[in-house]
């Protein structure tokens, strides 16, 4: 009797609408900071990730897509001091090591170079 | 529901829609209305896309989820608890009622400028303002659902050995848990369109925000895509959410039976 109620709501939608509902909004809150961290490694070059764990602080240059408009701008400025923009590679100085995981943490940063500075 | 209903009520639903897409593409097309007051379908469509790219799309719409999600949850908690016990203690109900009429008047962005002043720009004045517009509909709603409880129920249970608790769990909040649904998806509804306001003067992020920075650089198809969105996620939260969990309430304590 429970497992016919069960499937009428599942067929009627009251089970299922809410449970994909629920599904949409995590993905939408969730979906790409769950993405952008299952692959930040692949976006730090090896001289990046050479020097993550036994630099405190380094110089990058974050290579995007795109060239960098107001909401990225105020994000770079947030992390740290931007060196410069050159078309659409970010130029970064002094960047903790922890806030460049975070940054490759983002999926519309396409890559992230050391710059030979540092 | 067969499949073939369900299919027809998809399109009967989407037919509006696409009448209103035809129509706007029609009105670009002929060029009735300049491009730089209303884009063409296919550019708001290439708008949406540069905007998922570079990730601002994505950062906004979660900003707005969250500030929604909090002044949401915020606002059904002590909305249901303050209507609750403004139900059942008359002296409570006698205090709050004549203040939760007056401020309940008071549209959410009214507060606007006074929760600026008092948060600064930020996530607690976006909150406050969404916690005004929904908090007196769910009290509200929660009232009048506890009143409607028929008296005869709670005199059975208190006369079957139950205790005061007891008439509130198996009684009170069963029976007016219809009353607070509507509530919930009354509020929702106008705890979005203050949200949508109060980024666009107390925030610098979220779909509001989105829109309203949108209309300093020009960007029409942007502010559509921000529009479109907010459409698109307030008829998929009614729809998937607060419908069928409205609908599974009213028929779960009998106020309707269900169609067979």
């Amino acid at each position: 009797m429970k497992v016919e109620r069960f499937i009428r709501r599942f067929r009627d939608g009251v089970i299922w609408r809410p449970v994909f509902a629920a599904l949409v909004l995590a993905v939408l809150i969730f979906g790409a900071g769950v993405y952008g961290g299952l692959t930040a490694e692949r976006r730090m070059a090896p001289e990046v990730k050479a020097v993550l764990n036994t630099q405190r602080y380094l110089g990058i240059a974050v290579v995007l897509d795109f060239p960098p408009e107001e909401f990225h701008m105020k994000y770079f400025q947030a992390i740290g001091t931007m060196g410069g923009v050159n078309g659409t590679t970010v130029l970064m100085r002094r960047i903790m090591a922890e806030q460049v995981r975070e940054l490759a943490g983002h999926y519309w940063i396409r890559r992230i170079e050391l710059l030979p500075s540092s | 529901m067969s499949l073939q209903r369900w299919s027809w009520n998809i399109a009967a639903a989407l037919f509006p829609f696409a009448v209103l897409l035809v129509a706007w593409q029609l009105i670009t097309v002929a060029k009735l209305v300049p491009p730089n007051f209303l884009p063409t379908p296919h550019e708001v469509f290439v708008a949406w896309l540069d905007v998922i790219k570079d990730g601002s799309y994505v950062a906004n719409i979660g900003a707005s989820l969250v500030r929604l999600g909090v002044g949401f949850a915020v606002s059904t908690i002590l909305g249901i608890v303050l209507g609750v016990l403004m139900g059942l203690h008359r002296g409570i109900a006698d205090f709050f009622q004549p203040l939760a009429s007056f401020f309940n008047a008071l549209s959410g962005i009214a507060w606007a400028p006074l929760a600026i002043t008092w948060f600064g720009l930020g996530p607690a004045a976006v909150t406050f303002i969404i916690w005004n517009s929904i908090f007196f509909l769910v009290l509200f709603n929660t009232l009048v659902g506890v009143k409607a409880v028929p008296m005869i129920y709670e005199n059975a249970v208190l006369t079957l050995g139950g205790n005061r608790w007891q008439v509130i769990a198996h009684v009170l909040l069963p029976g007016a848990l219809p009353s607070m649904i509507t509530g919930l998806r009354m509020g929702m509804g106008f705890g979005w369109r203050a949200l949508i306001v109060a980024e666009m003067i107390a925030a610098s992020s979220g779909l509001g925000f989105m829109i309203f920075d949108a209309r300093y650089i020009q960007r029409p198809d942007l502010i559509l895509v921000g529009i479109v969105t907010i459409g698109l996620i307030w008829l998929a939260t009614d729809r998937l959410l607060l419908v069928p969990l409205e609908r599974w309430t009213i028929e779960r304590w009998g106020l309707v039976s269900k169609l067979q």
